[in-house]
């Protein structure tokens, strides 16, 4: 044990104090469960526009409206202890693409299914977390299911904050199992009783750079295997359509960097955030969001956000195929194209004592050569309550 | 968050009169009072020495025995103590608190020179144990005291608790200790009264803030007349003896009430031998000397006749 203490005079008291006092725990900087009940609400239109008539090669133009219903609810548990449920309905129709040809001209056009689809899915998570001085716990379970497709998973992760909780190490595993029985299987000779695992790891950092600089990395990795395709796509190949036919493993790794600043004279938080993804289907992607946060004052708050995402094409992708392939892989999937997108999104928020109010509006259009690619409205209404 | 009015909470805690002021709902208010109100709470039973299970009994009911391994928050306060202890050259002294046993300051009777001889040995940070986990008061009778700079920490960290509730215009005082959670909603400053020394409860002058800390120490919160002589709970850790500093109060403002009391006290305490040490600090300050008479860095707007410290202007 080391007593020696020497009464040096330093020379900067304000130094040596203001050093002593910056690593004394923050009682405020942590986020301990609050104790309060919340009850959420939010009910969401999506609306994919209907695809140009330039565009479409056969089939319906109208593309998928998504009403999307999504409760949620927060309840301590005890002093440290805090469950969270949420309760995600979607009702869905509309066509989807199909497969992509070359029109008289040399064009391609998007073939799309005739019938229009008509669906449902119910999605139920469950989070239980666990909170203490230096660090946090949180597991969680959720349940999805639609008529042909049901999905298992469960996750892990943590936080260990550490320098007096400037900073924190973050880490999650997470894994799923879906089953897929596609509709119409025999009629159209698709897959049945197929299986998907999912399992991801991810560790990173975050900083507390000063009272209004917050910055963090976080790296994740990501092994899908199983059945990938999509059981309702088809590709051309010469003259004939086969069934969307991909890898059974995607192996993912993705890099996000984000950076907070609060904007003290304009009362404003900046947020800026970019990820990189990388697969071993050769799709590189970079995503670049920007997030201006402005309180407005009486509890108004507006939020304007601009993103823009741009990918490379998967190894085995081609709208469509004048040969066959060794490796027997066809997808003409839009997603697995090289495209750009950008969205615009405005958010405004209103806070009453205990009741929040939102209205979010977002705007998404992709560009490149599938002619499938989406464009897509999104408005969202939300209306939140706590209690104690 | 919507504004709302100001709600006061006045509490008793840590041997003095607290106050909340907080902008915002009644709801809003109230929760943030009540969560605000458990950590006080919660700090003051922690470093109590009254409280036989608190960590100060802990430790030093050790004293002279075993090590004491201490939790991550105490040692942070410890190794603070370390730092006032060497930019005090000893004389603020986590140790000093036992001096309490000969001086009664309600019983206008100084200490005997034997019972200051007794004492003094047990005092002196530089012998006690400490590597940042565990503690060690080496002789059996020798005690720790947190209550010289707890207060303000504990201001500190309320103001912070109130900030993520979601509470922007408000302050905490903590008897005197005043944490400025933000300006009034409409962004003009509090007007903080600073004790007036020699009459309690009035203030001398006031001083306009819109954010930051403000910490006073005076000779005036434990004292005796004897035989014309003041003397003051400001004690001399080396002599026991009480200290005749200069000023009758300084006040000190800075980014936090832990660093603004520690200047203030600080500034007392090595005001018989360095009486400018304040003003080579770089914080803003003002002094009172025994005659009432104002000196400082700090804009103040004269003399008032009523109390009011944390009013709103």
């Amino acid at each position: 044990m080391n007593t020696q203490k020497n009464t040096a005079h330093s020379p900067s008291a304000l130094m040596a104090l203001t050093a002593a006092a910056m690593m004394l725990p923050n009682a405020a900087q942590a986020d301990p469960p609050d104790q309060q009940y919340q009850v959420q609400f939010s009910q969401a239109r999506y609306q994919e526009a209907p695809i140009p008539q330039h565009k479409l090669g056969l089939g319906s133009d109208q593309r998928y409206l998504i009403d999307v219903s999504h409760l949620r609810f927060k309840a301590p548990t005890s002093s440290d202890t805090e469950l969270n449920l949420s309760l995600l309905h979607e009702s869905m129709s509309g066509a989807s693409p199909w497969f992509v040809m070359p029109d008289a001209e040399g064009e391609l056009v998007q073939v799309m299914s005739e019938a229009t689809i008509s669906e449902e899915r119910t999605e139920l998570g469950v989070d239980f977390r666990s909170y203490n001085q230096r660090s946090e716990v949180t597991l969680s379970a959720g349940h999805s299911t639609e008529n042909d497709y049901s999905s298992y998973s469960i996750g892990f992760s943590g936080a260990w904050r550490l320098n007096q909780d400037h900073t924190s190490l973050n880490f999650g595993a997470n894994s799923s199992r879906d089953y897929i029985d596609a509709t119409d299987a025999e009629r159209f000779n698709r897959p049945t009783g197929e299986r998907l695992n999912r399992s991801g790891l991810s560790a990173g950092v975050t900083q507390v750079i000063n009272p209004i600089n917050l910055a963090s990395i976080n790296v994740g990795l990501n092994l899908v295997e199983g059945f990938l395709s999509d059981p309702y796509k088809l590709a051309l190949v010469g003259q004939e359509t086969v069934a969307d036919s991909r890898p059974d493993t995607h192996e993912q790794i993705n890099i996000d960097l984000s950076w907070r600043r609060f904007i003290k004279g304009a009362n404003a938080a900046l947020h800026l955030d970019y990820r990189y993804f990388t697969s071993d289907w050769e799709i590189d992607a970079h995503t670049l969001e920007l997030s201006w946060y402005q309180n407005l004052g009486n509890g108004w708050q507006l939020t304007p956000t601009l993103r823009y995402h741009s990918q490379s094409a998967a190894t085995f992708y081609r709208p469509y195929y004048t040969q066959t392939r060794n490796d027997g892989y066809y997808s003409s999937d839009y997603r697995l194209s090289a495209f750009d997108a950008y969205s615009g999104q405005l958010k405004l928020i209103k806070r009453f004592d205990t009741l929040q109010l939102d209205i979010g509006y977002e705007h998404y259009q992709a560009e490149g050569d599938h002619p499938g690619l989406l464009s897509y409205d999104l408005l969202t209404l939300g209306i939140g309550y706590r209690f104690q | 968050m919507s504004q709302g009015r100001l709600h006061s909470l006045r509490f008793k805690a840590m041997g003095s009169r607290c106050e909340l002021q907080l902008y915002g709902s009644e709801h809003l208010a109230r929760t943030v009072g009540e969560v605000a109100l458990a950590y006080v709470r919660r700090l003051e039973r922690k470093y109590s020495r009254y409280r036989g299970d608190s960590v100060t009994s802990t430790i030093n009911l050790a004293a002279g025995l075993h090590p004491v391994t201490v939790d991550h928050e105490t040692a942070r306060l410890l190794d603070y103590a370390d730092a006032l202890y060497q930019q005090s050259s000893g004389l603020f002294d986590v140790t000093s608190g036992i001096l309490r046993r000969a001086w009664d300051f309600t019983s206008n009777k100084l200490p005997s020179e034997v019972e200051l001889t007794h004492l003094t040995p047990l005092i002196g940070w530089h012998r006690v144990g400490w590597d940042g986990h565990q503690i060690f008061l080496p002789d059996p009778g020798m005690e720790l005291d947190f209550g010289g700079y707890v207060k303000e920490y504990c201001a500190d960290q309320v103001a912070d608790l109130c900030r993520q509730h979601g509470i922007t215009h408000g302050l905490v005082n903590l008897g005197g200790d005043i944490h400025l959670i933000g300006p009034h909603p409409d962004g003009s400053p509090w007007l903080v009264g600073i004790q007036n020394p020699r009459s309690p409860g009035k203030p001398i002058a006031k001083v306009t803030m819109t954010e930051g800390a403000i910490a006073t120490s005076g000779d005036y919160e434990r004292y005796m007349v004897v035989d014309g002589i003041r003397y003051s709970h400001l004690l001399n850790p080396f002599t026991g003896r009480s200290l005749q500093p200069t000023f009758a109060s300084a006040s000190v403002i800075a980014a936090r009430c832990l660093i603004a009391g520690s200047f203030s006290t600080l500034a007392l305490l090595k005001s018989p031998l360095e009486p400018q040490w304040l003003t080579d600090q770089g914080l803003p300050y003002l002094l009172v000397d025994p005659a009432l008479r104002l000196s400082g860095t700090l804009q103040t707007h004269g003399t008032y006749a009523t109390p009011a410290i944390g009013q709103p202007s």
